[in-house]
């Protein structure tokens, strides 16, 4: 355990490591792609650094996969693998110092606007504090304490990158950018630093998406309130602090939408498309569903590029083969995003396109239906208001409020003139369309997570044309006022998950065990039985909620079919014998068939014993050892275990 | 300002606070500390609002 300011600290350097590999991966492609009229812009800047910093993200995750292939996820490969990146860092700070100069000048110009945008930008920078001190503070919770933290735990602690054993076996196939990243920062620090990872990604949301409005005509009222819409949504502050890694896919995501609107000056050449492109291609990766939604949404805004959005007038001839080219050119760069996946894939499950093709156990990915038919029906018909107030199970929050608010505001006031030279519009319409493929492909699975970011890029005509209304002063001042409230409810909103966090902190300040304090009721029996049992015990785990077990209990924990077919056995304690399980620890709330013969053999045979653990759902049971075990839990060097086969 | 717009004005006033409601309605959650706070009638409006974004899972 370090100290919190060392955890901190650490977080933010790691952040800085990667923005200056970014930097370096981001050299030959500033050069191919020239500059744009935004680049000098407030948001430009920032979105620009924004985007540096995801490509440093992508390129770090890739030298992390090496090196957990190679079992070299130690402390000091990590921490001299971070050299270079801050070396670049203090290279191209000083040669950007004027775009510096020119982003923090339009910082300070913040004072010189209404009252009420510097209230609401204060706020906003307030209220995100509180979420990187939950992200700090709070344990992992839901799919982070089953899945998105626990396999970063397990690669940290065994320095390797091997397949997750367990309910959650077939996730280890999936893209693992962030979970990287996860492990390095435990490695280096704990916890607290690892989820802290994800706030500056967050921010770099909050860059993309203001590159996207002020590419599209916003000022600085139109970009405050884009990062109000963006930040008081409960699907982005939700996973600012919990532990999960949806930001991630969202952040590239729109950095793929922002680099297919980047207008260069001149308007020419084909590096927008590399870039959005291989933005495109590491939001897949790092979440499948980005695939159909975000595909469709980029559709949308290639084949404006290529032929409408184009300052000159091109003939369809010229839109077909810049259109073409582009896309090749986007599916090019898409496939290098996922070359670090193909590799770990074809490394560890010998099917490098997995768990698409060639490997068994991916499927259930891909056949997720979340609701019965008639529930389907009325999540479809109450689209778009159920992305925003749905409170359906496993949703994961919705989209702000404000969207709704200020939906009416767009049949306010003056149309845009030339809609198809709108960026605003054209954004609007790709995410649209994103939504609407995404309904009819997945109607039952209501999670804006799912694809978020083409969902944001319905923003920017949202926040513009409020800007006008408010700026311009077309409307009546008494709307101001309720666009100015509407704020200030959503950000008071944002925070109702924070309530609990200042007592919990006072209670850590006063000296108290706050690790379970927040966390789900999994925590304390696992955690005692993790002090109980030795390392390298066996323990056959009948919850979903694994994170709290120590790594050699997780790494040797239930493989295969073990906790499926186990209620087959005739003989089940002769079977947990010869399995050489010492524990199993039973949610019963999910497993009451297994806690009952359990339960049933703990009242009948000494070789089974409920520990007196103090737990509403959890029972913990210890099993005897016996000499017919066939397997058997070893130590392979550091803390990474595997199990031995004990039969001659 | 001609009355139009400050008719379209007090209605988009009305249709933000009514997305304000709803949104309240819909979070604040059913076992809280404020089930002993807030009157019946609150609770009956909730009941019937959350009923329209929810639904369980076929996995509970």
């Amino acid at each position: 355990m370090i100290g919190p300011l060392l955890s901190v600290a650490i977080s933010l350097l790691y952040a800085l490591s990667c923005l200056g590999l970014g930097y370096l991966v981001d050299a030959p492609l500033r050069r191919w792609r020239g500059h744009s009229a935004n680049d000098s812009d407030m948001a430009g800047v920032l979105a620009g650094l924004a985007s540096t910093y995801l490509l440093g993200v992508a390129a770090y995750a890739a030298v992390l996969t090496i090196l957990g292939l190679l079992g070299a996820l130690d402390l000091q490969t990590i921490a001299f693998s971070l050299i270079p990146g801050w070396l670049a860092v203090l290279f191209f700070s000083m040669r950007t110092r004027a775009e510096w100069r020119k982003a923090q000048a339009a910082i300070a110009a913040l004072r010189s606007q209404p009252l009420w945008v510097t209230v609401i930008a204060v706020l906003l920078v307030l209220v995100t504090t509180g979420f990187a001190v939950a992200a700090w503070f709070t344990p992992p919770k839901g799919d982070a304490a089953a899945f998105y933290l626990v396999y970063p735990r397990i690669i940290a602690a065994s320095g390797t990158l091997a397949p997750m054993q367990g309910t959650y076996e077939s996730f280890s196939m999936i893209g693992l950018v962030a979970e990287y990243h996860f492990a390095a920062l435990m490695v280096l620090a704990d916890v607290g630093a690892a989820k802290l990872f994800i706030i500056p990604v967050a921010l770099a949301c909050a860059a993309l998406l203001s590159g996207m409005v002020a590419n599209a005509g916003g000022r600085i009222v139109a970009i405050v309130l884009a990062c109000a819409v963006l930040l008081t949504s409960g699907t982005v502050n939700l996973y600012m602090f919990d532990g999960k890694v949806d930001l991630l896919s969202a952040a590239f995501g729109l950095a793929a939408g922002y680099w297919l609107v980047w207008r260069p000056s001149p308007v020419t050449g084909y590096a927008p498309y590399a870039m959005s492109g291989l933005f495109a291609g590491l939001a897949a990766v790092s979440k499948f569903s980005y695939v159909p939604a975000l595909g469709l949404a980029l559709l949308v805004l290639l084949l404006w590029r290529a032929g409408i959005g184009s300052e000159r007038r091109v003939t369809v001839a010229a839109w077909f083969r810049t259109a073409l080219v582009g896309g090749l050119l986007m599916a090019a760069t898409t496939l290098v995003g996922w070359l670090p996946q193909l590799l770990k894939n074809a490394a560890l499950f010998n099917a490098p396109l997995a768990p698409f093709f060639g490997a068994a156990g991916g499927e259930d990915l891909f056949t997720q239906v979340w609701f019965s038919a008639e529930a389907t029906w009325k999540i479809v018909l109450t689209y778009p208001l159920a992305l925003i107030f749905g409170r359906y199970p496993m949703q994961g929050g919705g989209l702000s409020f404000l969207v709704l608010s200020f939906l009416p505001l767009l049949f306010w006031g003056r149309r845009a003139p030339l809609w198809h030279r709108d960026h605003a519009i054209v954004l609007a319409l790709a995410g649209l369309i994103a939504v609407l493929g995404w309904v009819v492909l997945r109607p039952s699975v209501i999670a804006p997570r799912y694809f978020l970011a083409p969902l944001l890029f319905m923003i920017p005509i949202l926040v513009i044309k409020t800007e006008q209304l408010l700026v311009e002063r077309s409307g009546p001042a008494f709307l101001r006022l309720g666009v100015v409230g509407s704020v200030l409810a959503a950000i008071a909103a944002s925070c109702w998950q924070l309530l609990p966090l200042p007592s919990a902190l006072m209670a850590a300040a006063r000296g108290e065990d706050t690790t379970c304090l927040l966390a789900s009721p999994e925590c304390a029996p696992l955690r005692e039985l993790s002090s109980q049992a030795a390392p390298g015990d066996r323990v056959l785990v009948a919850t979903y909620y694994a994170y709290w077990l120590a790594p050699s209990h997780l790494q040797c924990r239930d493989q295969g079919n073990e906790l499926h077919t186990m209620a087959d056995q005739p003989d089940l304690v002769d079977w947990l014998h010869r399995r050489n399980f010492r524990y199993a620890a039973i949610d019963a709330s999910n497993y009451p068939d297994l806690d009952r013969k359990m339960a049933g053999f703990a009242a009948s045979t000494p070789d089974v014993q409920l520990l007196p653990i103090d737990s509403p759902t959890m029972h913990i049971y210890a099993i005897a050892p016996a000499n017919t075990a066939e397997l058997s839990c070893v130590n392979a060097g550091r803390d990474r275990w595997v199990l031995a086969d004990l039969a001659p | 300002m001609k009355p139009r717009s400050k008719l379209a004005g007090i209605l988009l006033l009305v249709w933000m606070a009514v997305v304000i409601i709803v949104f309240g309605l819909v979070m604040v959650p059913a076992e809280s500390s404020l089930a002993r706070v807030l009157p019946s009638a609150f609770w009956e409006a909730r009941s019937a609002v959350y009923t329209l974004f929810y639904s369980p899972s076929v996995y509970e």
